[in-house]
């Protein structure tokens, strides 16, 4: 039965009016700008069909920033998920009062994303930074964290695991917490050892929570400029220039915004791939649970 | 039991290392911005020796912080408290009435959840100066005001209310709009205040939007302002830290009292159900 309440568009009109204002308007401008050769200021615009698309994907500098930001997104998920899982493991079996620390542990997700990048920045500065004062005592001479090109990569997966550990800490132990202790207890009375009641109990029940929250880190890596802007700039040259700096330079730098469109119509495409193989993924996982 | 006791002191331990490895560059921050400026270069003592604030008056008054704190203040308030009555409302439509097309609608509020929003800046930033809101206040709300996850988390709590309690208020002779707000938001203060709570630090967190919608410095945030003295200062890191801690302080003082909720509310938006 279909029954139309009175002052219905009410309740859509303020949420759907600014949805159509600032998403949807900018997203149909950014196809439509994506056609044109337009610098910003200029006023001229030519449209040049998919002359835009034609530069980004014949240029080198488009595809070092995907293979950046692939290795920056795979580099720091990996470090996140491997030490967030030890310890939300860890606080799983913990029954005293370390669960405390926990407090601290999240303090660093908590914190302004610039302010985290600017601490770090200062443990990394060169000689006078915790990390060279602490290697030059031991008469060690440390790399250019930020500005050699494999040690900027290396520092920027760093410092996004040192922001997101914490997350993924908790959205797995929350996960631990929903386990069925009857499957542990079992495990315990067949007499499994530690580290085979974690393959084959803990982690195969926990597999919908390790891809969901491995996917909307990967997911984040889309949006995430802070940390990188304020650590290297993208630097030295393009060697952490992630898609997102990019589409910045593009844009606000070069101000070449029919380009800059284009890369983000390109980057809406990859990510919505993205979400359709994890959603696939994710399907697929929620049936070999059911095994 | 031993063995119990032993493994649980290695758990703690741990647990232990990461929470200082996790809290050192904090507490570095901080140790730093309680130094002179020449000291800091030439010996570094890992405890806090010596309590300069010397750092903080020079950085309270050469720099325009307080200016940037009642811009960070007013757009993340007036963000959140928009955000939740439109997200508040639409949820209430998608979970409450019946109406072609609803489906299709709580799709796109979903489907926008999913979009890189920064990969649409340049257009949101024509938009914005075509407004003529460039450097201003609602330059920097109106596009913050897209948190489909406060629609989905508001749907998710409504539809589990009994429908027997809104057949009540309706039989009073109430409508809709008393239904939300005497009802279903009285019922969900909890959630609210995790919803605000979460929305208010992401906003204040905010960097890149506002960085690009702004280039006045009477109009900066926190995080854009402090990352424009950060060029100005050169090496001095005592006011720089002092600075950044200044910056951080509302979340990290608010976080320490309200761990438990800041917590649920992280990860309730993250898109765990609380």
């Amino acid at each position: 039965m279909v029954r139309w309440q009175r002052g219905l568009w009410l309740f859509f009109l303020p949420s759907f009016g600014l949805l159509a204002l600032v998403l949807l308007w900018p997203l149909s401008y950014a196809v439509y700008l994506s056609f044109f050769d337009y610098y910003l200021g200029s006023g001229e615009r030519t449209f040049i069909g998919l002359g835009n698309y034609v530069d980004l994907l014949t240029e080198a500098r488009l595809w070092n920033s995907m293979r950046t930001t692939i290795i920056i997104a795979f580099g720091s998920v990996a470090v996140e998920f491997l030490v967030g899982f030890a310890l939300a493991l860890a606080l799983y079996r913990l029954h005293g009062s370390a669960k405390v620390f926990s407090v601290l542990l999240f303090l660093p997700h908590i914190v302004t994303p610039v302010v985290a990048a600017l601490f770090l920045k200062w443990m990394l500065a060169s000689n006078w930074g915790f990390v060279d004062a602490t290697l030059l005592t031991f008469n060690i001479e440390p790399p250019d964290w930020l500005g050699d090109p494999v040690w900027a990569k290396v520092s920027v997966i760093l410092a996004d695991a040192w922001v997101f550990t914490p997350l993924v800490m908790m959205v797995l132990y929350a996960a631990l917490q929903g386990l069925d202790t009857s499957l542990l207890e079992a495990a315990q009375i067949d007499g499994a050892s530690s580290w085979n009641t974690l393959r084959h109990v803990i982690v195969p029940a926990l597999i919908p929570a390790i891809i969901f929250v491995i996917s909307i880190r990967l997911m984040d890596v889309f949006r995430f400029f802070d940390l990188i802007y304020v650590l290297t700039g993208g630097g030295p040259g393009t060697a952490t220039e992630t898609i997102t700096i990019y589409t910045y330079q593009l844009g606000f730098r070069m101000l070449e915004v029919g380009k800059a469109s284009a890369l983000g119509v390109i980057t809406l495409i990859v990510v919505a791939m993205l979400l359709l193989t994890i959603n696939r993924g994710l399907n697929k996982a929620y049936r070999g649970g059911d095994r | 039991m031993t063995a119990r006791r032993a493994r649980n002191f290695a758990f703690s331990g741990l647990v232990l290392i990461a929470a200082m490895i996790w809290i050192f560059p904090l507490y570095w921050a901080l140790t730093t911005s309680l130094r002179s400026e020449n000291r800091i270069v030439s010996d570094a003592g890992v405890f806090i020796d010596e309590l300069n604030i010397s750092a903080y008056v020079e950085v309270l008054s050469t720099s325009k912080l307080p200016i940037w704190y009642l811009n960070s203040v007013a757009t993340s308030v007036i963000t959140t408290a928009i955000v939740l009555v439109t997200g508040m409302m639409c949820a209430y439509a998608l979970s409450q009435l019946r109406f072609p097309g609803r489906k299709t609608l709580y799709l796109l509020v979903v489907a926008s959840f999913m979009v890189p929003v920064p990969a649409l800046y340049v257009a949101q930033f024509i938009l914005m100066s075509d407004l003529g809101l460039v450097n201003t206040w609602w330059g920097i709300i109106l596009p913050q005001l897209i948190v489909p996850v406060v629609v989905i988390v508001y749907k998710q709590f409504f539809d589990a209310i009994p429908k027997e309690m809104r057949e009540a208020v309706l039989l009073d002779g109430g409508g809709e709009f008393t239904l939300l707000f005497k009802l279903y938001l009285p019922l969900n203060w909890g959630i609210t205040a995790a919803l605000a709570i979460i929305t208010f630090i992401t906003t204040w967190n905010n960097f890149f939007w506002p960085f690009l919608v702004v280039t006045s410095e009477d109009m900066m945030t926190i995080p854009v302002g402090i990352t424009q003295v950060n060029d100005a200062f050169g090496v001095a890191y005592a006011r720089m830290m002092a600075l950044a801690l200044l910056a951080a302080a509302p979340v990290i003082i608010g976080y320490l009292i309200f761990q438990k909720r800041v917590t649920e509310a992280v990860m309730i938006s993250a898109g765990v159900k609380g």
